[in-house]
């Protein structure tokens, strides 16, 4: 079991921590270029981190349907810093239960936080992340502030407070917070240095 | 202690999804339905003919229909992607209706679905209604972020790859967990090996669309330490030979069915769905469990159409060891009778490891374990059948990783070493012998954007390993590469191997003489005249009043010399040139001027004169030839040369319509032909109505303005009426 951390217990006391998480998340691409750290940095228009506030979803006239989310934006890494960010995302479930689908285009959940790797709008002001459920990670949070990023649906984190161990059942593609922001910012300083100045493509 | 509380609260707190079935479907994100189409048998898709900016006129077709035809193609289902090719639908771009479900390329972020730097090459948007009925779907190529291509250009994705993939997310499949599956969730440029559906694409047709009861491996996947099930724990099938041929994910009970399968006999093992393909790469819905190490079981013997249960499955406890990463490029291809290197990422991949393929008569030999990696070569032995096999990684105390349908066992790429012959009408109908190696049952040629498939009708035949032979189809001109495409994708051309060249040819040429004076209006007949094209009488170039690929009107010749070689040549732009024979005579031509009455019974026997100039002493009177060619007609029941420009004559019986007169001088062949000259009726003809001088005169102009446009017969028709009509008001 390689994603566990040891937590101090602190003020959560004895039994267990469960976060629970719809699991109407992430997905992968219908065709999509295979990404790592720096490339999604690479393509990036925004990188942020933040809680997802709230989510709506509309449909046009001619069909489309879209899912609104505001995001209270933490910390911006790359991009114009904003306290709140507005992402229109393709796809969604009305209330009637038609909906539209895009294979690989990830969710945002209320309530999670996130780290997102955003593109820039298209031209129907769309946001998508960078590489379809690439462009985001879940970011799980110890009581000692240590942090996880994960991209897999996972619906449940367990802490054992017995043994102060976190994991996050299923996944087996969580990354290490600090090593991932580590990444992202040696990436940014090298987007910088080649001259693209952390500016929109 | 952790797992039981996790086993209890995935059931308490999780999405109540159903049974997972055979393969992973899209779901209805609410209520865990899987999509499909209501109406399988007639699931309509209309080819944008926009195509790509990177391919030719029509060069994005043949690699859609190839794909469409990959997905039909699965046995024991229903579905049916069947292509609207009327020019109505073809016309159309609103891709958002639900009426029309549109392929095409988004050149300019017209749909708005990728924004730069989106790293989306291809998407495919899926509406669906509560129940989970499919409403729409439409698939979309980013054409303006990438690059496709039909002949294997480097950097640039296959078409046809990437057609497959995003046409089984339109049927309502979901990204599999096989690195060898067309549904595999990542491709790199270049890779074709996702051209052929593997078995889990069709066990998933036949889950989502079955035409028939199938047989069945049930149970349920517990963890061997505390008996907690296992959510979505992968779960595969292979067959006696150790080929991968179906697979299901758990459901949040643990409870699995494998479906789809045919009689046999099956080994089936658990494997975390973890790397290269994780939970991620799924759409809504899924609960996935990983926290276990691959797990085989014993076999299982089915008959047809019975369930299996093999009651519980436990699993044994995680190990840090995995074989393949996302980052490797996958599937790895064995190719029959050949030994190929390769090299997989992973996890403690150590010295002393053993790695082996699921399928005993595939060699595995590892050439050095790097902890992060391991290097190895694989031998297929020659004839070796198609399909996928697993790769297992065994390791120090009990560790074990397998990598599901991670080997795809092909043939050797065919090879096209000629056609013959090299070039051949656009019109299509030269019959084409290509030579090669390779070439197997099932192959399917595709040159000048039409596919020619082996066995069907206007198809190919697959003679032999090393011939093919077809008739080609009408295609526009130019150089094609000639692509014998193999079942299994893999491919052999040969690059501009045939040219669909205008070969024009004559066919006739009328009159056949004409006065050494030059004046005379020439018709030439024949095929695959191309714009630009000339005609030359003994060498002197002739003025042309009107052009039609099948049709060149030569206003007035030119003069020339009694004797002469009498060769008409018509020579197109590239060079290409067909001969017809016309002589200069001494004398003048012929001409009609009015025929009197202009009306006959159609059992002939009418009296009529006919009128003009220049008539020869063995004229000939003729009825009813073609006024293109001259051919075709009768002749006068009886005929009197009352002078050098009257005619009386006996009409001939001829079918009822309107009719042309043609006089020809036959010691010359020199002729004249007045085009809708008399109407031969059904009831007796005769009266006394000339047709007016004007009005035959305003036919012939019309027919001259017209001949050109193809409307020669309509033309004739309507103007003679018309002349009639007056005549009788």
């Amino acid at each position: 079991m390689r994603n566990s951390l040891s937590l101090p217990l602190g003020a959560l006391g004895a039994g267990v921590l469960f976060l629970a998480l719809t699991a109407n998340d992430p997905i992968d691409a219908s065709t999509v270029l295979r990404l790592d750290v720096p490339g999604l940095v690479e393509r990036a228009d925004a990188v942020v981190e933040g809680r997802v506030a709230s989510s709506r979803v509309t449909e046009a006239e001619d069909g489309r349907i879209e899912t609104e989310y505001v995001l209270e934006v933490a910390r911006t890494l790359l991009g114009e810093p904003r306290s709140e960010r507005v992402l229109r995302f393709p796809g969604g479930l009305l209330e009637d239960g038609r909906g539209l689908i895009l294979p690989g285009l990830p969710h945002l959940v209320p309530g999670e936080e996130v780290l997102l790797f955003l593109s820039a709008p298209s031209s129907s002001g769309l946001s998508i992340p960078v590489g379809l459920s690439q462009g985001k990670f879940r970011i799980l949070t110890g009581v000692d502030g240590t942090r996880l990023l994960v991209r897999d649906p996972g619906p449940l984190t367990v802490a054992n407070l017995a043994t102060g161990e976190l994991r996050e059942a299923g996944s087996r593609s969580s990354r290490d917070y600090a090593e991932v922001m580590a990444e992202i910012h040696a990436a940014i300083e090298h987007r910088r240095a080649a001259g693209a100045g952390g500016e929109p493509r | 202690m952790r797992s039981r509380l996790r086993a209890s609260l995935s059931v308490a707190l999780l999405l109540a999804g159903g049974l997972a079935l055979a393969h992973v479907r899209l779901r209805h994100p609410g209520s865990g339905s899987e999509l499909r189409w209501p109406d399988p048998a007639n699931i309509a898709i209309v080819i944008a003919p926009g195509g790509s900016d990177d391919l030719g006129p029509r060069g994005h077709e043949a690699a859609i229909r190839n794909a469409i035809d990959a997905w039909n193609g699965a046995a024991g289902q229903l579905a049916r992607i069947v292509e609207d090719a009327s020019e109505a639908s073809r016309a159309r771009a609103d891709w958002q209706a639900s009426d029309l479900h549109l392929c095409f390329f988004d050149e300019s972020d017209q749909t708005g679905y990728f924004p730069p730097g989106s790293g989306a090459v291809a998407i495919t948007p899926i509406w669906f209604f509560q129940s989970g009925s499919i409403s729409d779907a439409d698939v979309i190529f980013n054409g303006r972020d990438f690059r496709f291509t039909t002949n294997g250009e480097p950097g640039r994705f296959d078409l046809q790859d990437v057609t497959t993939h995003e046409l089984g997310h339109f049927l309502g499949l979901d990204h599999s967990g096989w690195a060898g599956s067309s549904m595999y969730p990542f491709v790199d440029p270049e890779v074709l090996l996702h051209r052929s559906l593997s078995w889990d694409e069709v066990s998933a047709l036949r889950d989502a669309y079955p035409n028939a009861t199938h047989s069945k491996i049930t149970g349920t996947v517990r963890r061997k330490s505390d008996e907690s099930v296992v959510a979505g724990a992968h779960v595969v099938v292979r067959d006696a030979a150790g080929r991968t041929r179906a697979s299901t994910l758990s459901a949040v009970d643990g409870r699995f069915e494998v479906e789809g399968l045919s009689a046999g006999t099956y080994g089936i093992y658990a494997t975390p769905l973890d790397e290269p393909v994780s939970a991620s790469a799924l759409g809504p819905g899924w609960t996935v469990h990983t926290d276990f190490r691959s797990t085989i079981y014993g076999n299982v013997a089915l008959g047809d159409a019975v369930t299996f249960d093999m009651g519980d499955l436990r699993v044994d406890g995680d190990v840090d060891f995995g074989l393949g990463l996302a980052s490797d490029r996958l599937p790895l291809r064995g190719i029959a009778g050949t030994t190929t290197g390769h090299r997989l990422g992973g996890r403690n991949l150590s010295p002393g490891s053993v790695l082996e393929a699921s399928d005993p008569s595939i060699v595995v030999a590892p050439t050095a374990w790097n902890g992060t990696s391991v290097e190895f070569q694989i031998s297929v032995p020659p004839g070796a059948q198609p399909g996928h096999v697993d790769l297992l990684a065994s390791g120090a105390a009990g560790r074990r990783s397998v990598l599901v349908a991670a080997i795809e066992i092909t043939p050797p790429d065919p090879s096209v070493d000629s056609v013959t012959p090299a070039q051949g009408s656009p019109q299509g109908g030269t019959a084409l012998s290509i030579r090669g190696n390779g070439f197997r049952p099932g192959a399917r040629v595709v040159m000048g954007g039409e596919i020619y498939v082996d066995g069907a009708p206007g198809g190919a035949s697959v003679v032999d390993a090393t011939t093919i032979a077809l008739t080609t189809r009408p295609s526009l001109p130019g150089t094609t590469d000639v692509i014998v495409i193999d079942p299994s994708g893999v491919e052999g051309r040969r690059i501009g191997g045939y040219r669909f060249v205008p070969q024009p040819a004559v066919t006739s040429v009328f009159p056949s003489a004409g006065s050494s004076a030059g004046g005379t209006r020439v018709l030439v007949k024949g095929r695959d005249f191309v714009p630009g094209a000339t005609v030359r009488i003994d060498g002197v170039q002739q003025s042309l009043a009107s052009y039609a690929p099948d049709l060149l009107v030569i206003a007035a010749t030119t003069p020339g010399l009694v004797g002469g070689a009498g060769v008409l040549e018509v020579r197109n732009p590239d060079g290409e040139s067909a001969t017809g024979s016309f002589r200069y005579v001494l004398g003048a031509d012929p001409s009609i001027q009015t025929v009197s009455p202009d009306r006959s019974s159609a059992s002939g026997g009418e009296q009529v004169t006919v009128l003009g100039g220049n008539f020869g002493s063995q004229v000939q009177l003729v009825f009813g030839a073609d006024p293109t060619t001259g051919q075709g007609g009768a002749p006068a029941l009886t005929l009197t040369l009352a002078d050098a420009s009257t005619l009386l004559a006996t009409t001939p019986p001829l079918s009822p319509g309107i009719a042309s007169v043609m006089v020809v001088n036959a010691s010359t062949g020199q002729a004249a032909l007045l085009p809708g000259a008399i109407e031969f009726n059904q009831d007796k003809g005769g009266g006394c109505h000339a047709v007016p001088m004007d009005g035959g005169a305003g036919a012939r102009r019309a027919l001259e303005t017209l001949a050109g446009l193809g409307l020669l017969l309509l033309a004739l028709r309507a103007s003679t009426r018309r002349a009639l009509a007056a005549q009788r008001a």
